[in-house]
């Protein structure tokens, strides 16, 4: 039980996949333009590692290692087809502002990462504690870095005017630009708090 | 398992194969879903566009431009016009455009089915009361910037001309499309 809870710590702060690992940033750039983007798209990509991760920790004394790239994307590219179709079923609204990146969480570098790292190494429980803590951490951090940009950069969180008529929004903030900029500052302040975090600690 | 060839490549396809066999089940269950979510948006939209019709598609084969056309009887039994639904590429993607002409070649409506432009600058072309600006326009659409001079005029949003270059031309391709099947008196 202590070792599952310090590996959904570990996940979603010590060793968050985005702002300490510095992974998956291309989706993370692309899809923290607002709030509810954030979060379809960490849990759309939980799942996906959930998912691969139990399956790889499975097949992980079947694959032959010179082949097990090819079967781990194969694998998770099933899964991300999967959900694609799904969320065109049955969730057609986020689906469509989501559009272009949920095809991309194949090449998700999280997924992999963690499939190559830590589930063909280890049992399938802890495997899929793995898929869902670094899944949380990536949610996580997509949902911090899409807060500040949705507010800066468009002057609502969730969809909700914060500032009245009269804010005119930053718009480089939802853009490319501002995207790096934020990340930046973020991941800058995120260490500083770990790192004072880490000093109280020891 | 050992890296032999036979093991590599049986296992890779086995993987492969199962893989497959789980995305047709999956797309078995949810194609006919996708489809009526897909023919419900065009219906909602062209219901939103003209109101109190039904519509039914009719052959557009002689317009290569637009993807769909439907024509729009009303309750009533009347002619109601048309509703064309075609794509014009925009900055980022192309954008799926439904645009409803009555039946006096007047525009009755345009709705954006399908958008990907940037964040804040082409996104606004969704804006309602952007797109409400083609409501009652006729003949050439004119493209300008900053204010409305003509009739006819359509003003750009700044900083998204492609964006708007785009939306409008589709517009105009439709009510072309629209003029000549509803001139011809079918």
């Amino acid at each position: 039980m202590k070792k599952t809870i310090n590996q959904i710590i570990d996940g979603l702060f010590t060793n968050n996949p985005v702002l300490v690992q510095l992974i998956g940033m291309c989706p993370t750039l692309a899809t923290s333009t607002s709030l509810s983007n954030a979060i379809g798209m960490g849990l759309a990509a939980a799942f996906v590692l959930i998912c691969s991760n139990i399956v790889i920790s499975l097949l992980r004394k079947l694959i032959p290692s010179k082949v097990r790239i090819a079967c781990y994307i194969v694998v998770i590219a099933g899964f991300v087809t999967v959900l694609d179709l799904l969320m065109q079923a049955y969730l057609p609204d986020l689906s469509v502002s989501l559009g272009m990146y949920i095809p991309l969480i194949v090449v998700n570098c999280i997924i992999l990462a963690r499939a190559e790292a830590f589930a063909s190494k280890n049992g399938v429980f802890r495997s899929m504690i793995d898929g869902l803590a670094m899944g949380l951490g990536f949610t996580f951090a997509l949902c911090l870095l899409a807060s500040m940009r949705e507010i800066i950069g468009a002057g609502t969180i969730y969809g909700i005017p914060l500032f009245g008529a009269n804010y005119q929004p930053v718009t480089m903030i939802v853009q490319a630009p501002g995207g790096f900029l934020c990340l930046g500052i973020l991941i800058a302040a995120f260490q500083v708090v770990i790192k004072k975090v880490k000093g109280r600690k020891s | 398992m050992k890296n032999t060839p036979v093991a590599m490549i049986s296992v890779l396809a086995i993987i492969c194969l199962a893989v497959s066999a789980l995305l047709g089940f999956v797309n078995f269950l949810t194609e006919d879903t996708i489809a009526e979510i897909a023919e419900a948006k065009v219906q909602a939209a062209m219901a939103d566009i003209i109101p109190n019709a039904t519509f039914e598609q009719v052959d557009a084969t002689a317009y290569p431009a637009v993807t769909k056309m439907y024509k729009a009887t009303s309750t009533s039994g009347e002619n109601a016009g048309v509703c064309v639904q075609l794509s014009s590429s925009g900055f980022a993607a192309d954008i799926v455009l439904i645009v409803g002409i009555n039946a006096d070649k007047t525009i009755a409506g345009v709705r954006i089915t399908s958008i990907n432009e940037t964040a804040g600058l082409g996104s606004k072309a969704n804006d309602p009361a952007w797109l409400s600006q083609f409501e009652g326009l006729t003949g050439t659409l004119n493209l300008v910037k900053n204010s409305k001079t003509a009739d006819n005029d359509v003003v750009a949003i700044s900083g998204a001309t492609v964006t708007s270059t785009a939306v409008t031309k589709g517009v105009q391709t439709a009510l072309d499309a629209a003029a000549d099947y509803l001139g011809g008196g079918k």
